[in-house]
């Protein structure tokens, strides 16, 4: 006797009667991850392709045009010693965690002060025409000043690549918060919304798509304006790396340093879009269609 | 039908005038308008474009200023020239365009307005959500993002996020306008369900006057710009209503008696309009 569903399932479909759906299904679904699993293989080969064309070309001019351009090999093999060395290690670090010092603080003062300023319109009306005014003055315009008015040259490296994430930040909040739909507030404030649940609830998670754009640009702004304010005033970093290797005439490091800022810029860039496609998973359903 | 005679849900309005002053031309967007909507009356607004239903809806929900006139709600008045805007979740609007939150699911946004007023506990809101959805046959959306369902899904969660607050009147601003013609009759069947359910009082405003008569009690026919009274209609066709309502006599009847008045005004906007892109 068959008792069970799925016994009388497959004596249904041994004889005929109904169709094996489910075999088919999975080989269907067995197929296809086969499939997406070729495509990554795929993906990685095409950028390997892609790299090792760049490396190609890279040794093919510093051999014709730019005879001054050390060739990869030479590089690579400059490089071993720096690789072992302490001091480049304790340059990345110290690059690094200024970056992350002074990215969070950026992200810290002006997301929610853009938020507000989008949201309020006297906050507007007082803080706008100051963001305006400081927006356009060029990050590293700031070093004279800030050198003066911080003593520590710490502080001023920290303060300069404060201020290049800071206005990315801050602009995007505050466009993001006046972006929202006049209809969502209505209706949070009809629902009985305290103010504080009214940023909770519309007014932060609206802008977040905004707000992620920002934190986008001024890490980018943040890894340009560290290297500028160590090259000018910096004991360690990779800005005062480069600098120093090219006061030293040791062009193989000049390349090395840079391979590791793009390789860090690279590193917290990508965490930021993992975040934004984890907070934005509504927002993913709204673009697909 | 006739169980119980709700008893909140009164609304006055006095003589209410609205003038817009943009850049400093005065619009006379509403004149003084009197009327009252009964405790548990399904009350519908007709109008052209741009006639001032929105506004008049804007000032009852509380969003928008009032320049003369009050309005009162069970005894409470909710607009007068030097009263504050308090919009809250008495009087609670279904929008024109929808005003879900997309980065809530289905379920976090009908619950979101006892949670945030501390009424009721997480579990029994969320029971309660359950149960006002399945009314509504969505069920089996609780968990999706408003963008993933139908436009018409998207409209029923936003009346049932707005009658779990339990508001003394339910604001409809022409809130089947974007949605296809069947999808229309299918979310009309629904609104006349769910009348009968709970006898709120309603407010729907409209441009369609074939929706208007078929859904409400009495339809205020409001003239062009500057909004005010033109016509009452009763409609005293028997609830509960279906499609089959469509096809009676008495609301050909009905129909008849609005549609010159309606067309006459429509006529007057679109003349005006065309005075005003001249000039």
């Amino acid at each position: 006797m068959k008792t069970t569903s799925g016994e009388i399932r497959e004596s249904l479909v041994t004889e005929g009667f109904l169709e094996d759906v489910g075999t088919k299904y999975k080989q269907i679904y067995l197929r296809r991850r086969k499939q997406t699993k070729r495509d990554r293989a795929i993906t990685v080969i095409e950028g390997a392709i892609g790299i090792t064309a760049f490396v190609v070309m890279w040794y093919t001019f510093s051999h014709t045009i730019m005879s001054n351009v050390p060739d990869p090999i030479v590089t690579a093999k400059a490089a071993v010693p720096l690789i072992t060395d302490p001091r480049f290690y304790k340059s990345t670090i110290y690059s690094f965690y200024r970056v992350i010092v002074s990215y969070l603080f950026a992200c810290a003062i002006g997301i929610p002060l853009g938020l507000i300023m989008g949201w309020k319109r006297t906050l507007r009306d007082v803080f706008g025409p100051i963001v305006e005014i400081l927006r356009p003055v060029p990050p590293v315009a700031w070093v004279p000043l800030a050198v003066i008015v911080f003593v520590k040259l710490e502080w001023s490296i920290l303060y300069i690549t404060f201020i290049g994430a800071f206005f990315p930040v801050i602009l995007n909040s505050w466009l993001g918060a006046e972006s929202i739909d006049l209809s969502l507030y209505r209706a949070i404030l009809c629902l009985g919304a305290s103010p504080r649940q009214v940023f909770r609830h519309v007014v932060f998670p609206g802008a977040l798509p905004y707000i992620f754009a920002g934190m986008t640009l001024g890490m980018g702004i943040a890894w340009v304006c560290v290297v500028a304010a160590e090259m000018v005033g910096g004991q360690f970093g990779l800005g005062y790396l480069t600098w120093e290797s090219y006061n030293l005439i040791r062009f193989p490091e000049i390349i090395l340093c840079m391979v590791s800022l793009g390789i860090m810029g690279y590193a917290c860039s990508a965490t930021i879009r993992v975040l934004a496609n984890k907070y934005l998973a509504w927002k993913k359903v709204y673009t697909a269609k | 039908m006739v169980g119980h005679m709700p008893k909140e849900g009164h609304v006055e309005v006095y003589n209410v005038s609205k003038i817009y002053d943009p850049l400093g031309v005065n619009v006379l967007a509403l004149e003084q308008c009197t009327f009252e909507i009964k405790p548990g009356e399904f009350m519908a607004v007709v109008g052209p474009s741009g006639c001032g239903k929105t506004t008049l809806l804007n000032i009852i929900a509380g969003f928008d200023t009032v320049t003369q006139g009050e309005v009162w709600v069970d005894r409470i008045c909710v607009a007068s020239p030097r009263h504050r805007l308090t919009p809250g979740p008495d009087r609670l609007v279904v929008f024109q365009h929808g005003a879900l939150f997309p980065w809530k699911t289905v379920l976090e946004n009908v619950t979101l307005g006892p949670r945030m007023q501390g009424k009721m506990g997480y579990k029994e809101v969320t029971e309660k959500a359950r149960e006002l959805l399945q009314v509504a046959g969505l069920e089996a959306f609780e968990n999706e993002y408003p963008m993933n369902i139908s436009s018409g899904m998207q409209r029923r969660v936003e009346i049932v996020r707005a009658l779990i607050n339990e508001p003394k009147i339910l604001l409809l601003d022409e809130p089947f306008r974007a949605l296809d013609a069947m999808t229309k009759t299918v979310m009309h069947k629904y609104l006349l369900d769910l009348f009968d359910l709970t006898h709120k009082t309603v407010l729907f405003i409209t441009h369609d006057l074939d929706e208007s008569i078929y859904l409400s009690d009495r339809v205020f026919v409001m003239t062009t710009r500057p909004g005010k009274l033109k016509k009452w209609i009763n409609v005293d066709i028997p609830r509960p209503r279906d499609i089959r309502t469509k096809v009676t006599d008495v609301y050909f009847e009905l129909r008849k008696e609005a549609i010159e008045a309606v067309h006459e005004e429509a006529l007057k906007a679109f003349e005006r309009g065309e005075r005003e892109l001249a000039r």
